[in-house]
């Protein structure tokens, strides 16, 4: 990709994405992304309404007045992006893949900025292939978001757990983590689990209606973008489609059972869903739990 | 004969790698769909459609065949059929051979007579192209197998087809020559002769053996004559083609070689002993040489341009692989 292209399609995320943003922060992002705690502020002279349950009684005991006691959430927070470069991504059939990650990228930077967080990523194919360090800053963000747009992968493949396990040792404090991925991969389960004792999980599964069901249709020969594996393909087959079915509904279920397991957030965003409304949804629904 | 008109044209098929990688193995190559069908290193979507799998494999090699027709018609594949031409006319011959009982006779090791008399005359059929030969067998009676031809394929299947004994028991060797020489008789060829192989005096038939060789050499009819065996008892074993007995036992007696002998010499043709199998194969070897005559002969080359078979064999294969990858395989892209 060119830069003038590359800068386009920057401008472009980021023109969509600004107004989601403002949606996102409508309360929602804020709320899901708590930080990792809340720390003690100080103590102050109780007034009526104010929690029973916070009274400092040392300090009134001491102070023979009631105080009581205010807290302010663990500022320090840092969103992590891992970020799936295989090629298996650049398919898909109302849009690539890589689109809908693109704009997500853009989403939840942008968002962060906006609420001046911290915000990092790491971009893995079967190496990782580039690594943001969590920074504040609006620039930092630009840049973030434009070497998602614009980097050309040198591997193939995809190592989700090399990447997790990379941010995982890399990511010292507390905080959320979204994988951007197709989990077109396999043997991450474990490193998912550790990181998911440490941070908090989102991972966010970018599919395609083709993930599901083979469209109807003549025979076609369907080439692997990874390993360019070519196999037969027959859309007018019920036979063959319900082979499609099964073997892409056993990798979906897979994924599941490994998120429920590891209590790891699951957002699926297909290519043909609206990423942003999936994405305010979604929040809207983990805040209400 | 296979030759090429245009050999030069076959340098298309050193294109066939470039091609069959553009065609089949190149990544880009168009008419595919780019979806994910596997985890990575993990497991892989692998559909089970083995009659699709094999129409499909026949139609590449029917596609690739197809083309490589094509090339082999630009390469103007030719017939080239060199037939040899005759120029001089050949001589009528007929073999006047003996079935009677006594050819089973086995003093020729390992064959008996018969068969060793089939044997050396089907060498001489071969090496005569240009002659028209007949066959006469007698026993009791004479008769006329094959008329002199130049079709030496029903010669010899007319002579695998003779069994011992079919005409009878006896020597009718007059009748037999008669026969002979009334077919030879009003042949235009300007060499005629016949070939007599016996091993019996004869003692049957209305004429005399001596008579008909006079005819013979009335008509200018040579008649080359071939006492077959050997003095003694000899064992001997056939059996009736009427009844499908088996006969055994053992023979004595032998030709006449004074009547064989006064016959050739009365045709002007030459009298053979042949006690083996080697002298009788060097007997007929003999006739063979005395009556060779000049042959002028002309190759004449005649070419079948096969192109058009080539075309047509190539655009059907390849109206087979569209066929098929449209109506049976219903190919979408």
């Amino acid at each position: 990709m060119d830069r003038s292209r590359i800068l386009a399609s920057v401008k472009r995320i980021r023109l969509i994405s600004t107004e989601l943003v403002e949606n996102l922060l409508a309360g929602n992002y804020r709320s899901v992304f708590k930080g990792p705690g809340i720390e003690f502020d100080e103590a102050r002279e109780y007034v009526e309404g104010d929690d029973v349950r916070l009274i400092d009684w040392n300090v009134s005991s001491r102070m023979n007045e009631v105080y009581t006691k205010t807290f302010r959430e663990e500022r320090e927070l840092s969103l992590f992006l891992v970020v799936d470069l295989s090629g298996s991504l650049d398919a898909g059939t109302v849009r690539s893949r890589r689109d809908v990650q693109n704009l997500l990228i853009a989403l939840f930077t942008l968002a962060a900025v906006q609420n001046n967080d911290r915000v990092g990523a790491v971009f893995f194919t079967d190496r990782i292939e580039h690594w943001v360090p969590p920074l504040k800053g609006k620039k930092h963000a630009l840049r973030l978001i434009q070497d998602a747009v614009s980097f050309t992968p040198r591997g193939v493949g995809s190592d989700l757990g090399l990447a997790l396990r990379t941010a995982g040792e890399a990511l010292k404090r507390r905080g959320m983590v979204v994988v951007l991925s197709d989990f077109k991969t396999s043997n991450y389960s474990r490193d998912l689990s550790f990181l998911a004792h440490r941070q908090d999980v989102i991972a966010v599964r970018i599919s395609d209606p083709l993930d599901r069901d083979f469209p109807v249709g003549g025979m076609v020969r369907v080439r692997d973008p990874e390993t360019g594996r070519r196999v037969l393909a027959k859309g007018n087959s019920p036979a063959f489609r319900r082979q499609y079915r099964e073997f892409w509904e056993a990798q979906w279920r897979q994924w599941r059972r490994e998120c429920l397991r590891r209590k790891v957030g699951m957002l699926e965003i297909s290519t043909d869903d609206d990423p942003a409304a999936r994405l305010i949804q979604y929040f809207r629904r983990r805040r209400k739990r | 004969m296979w030759v090429f008109e245009s050999p030069g044209s076959l340098g298309w098929f050193l294109l066939f790698p470039v091609l069959i990688y553009l065609r089949h193995i190149r990544a880009g190559r168009g008419g595919q769909v780019t979806a994910p069908i596997q985890l990575w290193r993990g497991a892989s979507f692998r559909p089970r459609l083995w009659g699709t799998r094999t129409w499909y494999a026949v139609c590449v090699v029917a596609f690739w065949l197809g083309i490589a027709a094509l090339v082999v018609a630009a390469a103007a594949p030719t017939l080239v059929h060199r037939e040899r031409v005759f120029l001089s006319p050949g001589s009528d011959i007929i073999f006047v051979l003996d079935e009677s009982p006594t050819m089973a006779a086995q003093d020729f090791a390992p064959l008996n007579r018969f068969e060793t008399a089939r044997e050396v005359i089907r060498t001489f059929v071969r090496g005569r192209e240009n002659d028209a030969i007949g066959l006469v067998t007698f026993a009791r009676e004479a008769a006329l197998r094959v008329p002199p031809t130049v079709d030496h394929t029903t010669v010899l299947d007319a002579l695998e087809s003779v069994r011992i004994m079919e005409l009878g028991d006896g020597t009718a060797i007059g009748n037999a020559l008669a026969v002979a020489v009334l077919h030879l008789e009003s042949s235009p060829a300007p060499n005629r002769f016949i070939v007599l192989l016996t091993d019996g005096i004869n003692n049957a038939g209305e004429i005399l053996p001596q008579t008909a060789a006079r005819v013979a050499a009335q008509v200018g009819i040579r008649v080359y004559t071939v006492g077959v065996g050997t003095d003694g008892e000899v064992p001997i074993e056939f059996e009736d083609p009427a009844t499908g007995r088996m006969f055994r036992g053992v023979f004595d007696g032998g030709y006449d070689p004074d009547l064989l002998r006064e016959i050739a010499d009365i045709s002007g043709g030459t009298f053979f002993q042949a006690a083996t199998a080697g002298t009788l194969a060097a007997a007929l070897q003999s006739v063979d040489t005395l009556e060779s005559v000049e042959r002028r002969v002309r190759i004449e080359v005649r070419r079948r341009p096969l192109h058009r078979e080539a075309i047509l064999v190539g655009l059907s294969l390849l109206l087979f692989d569209f066929l098929v990858r449209k109506w049976l395989l219903k190919e979408v892209l």
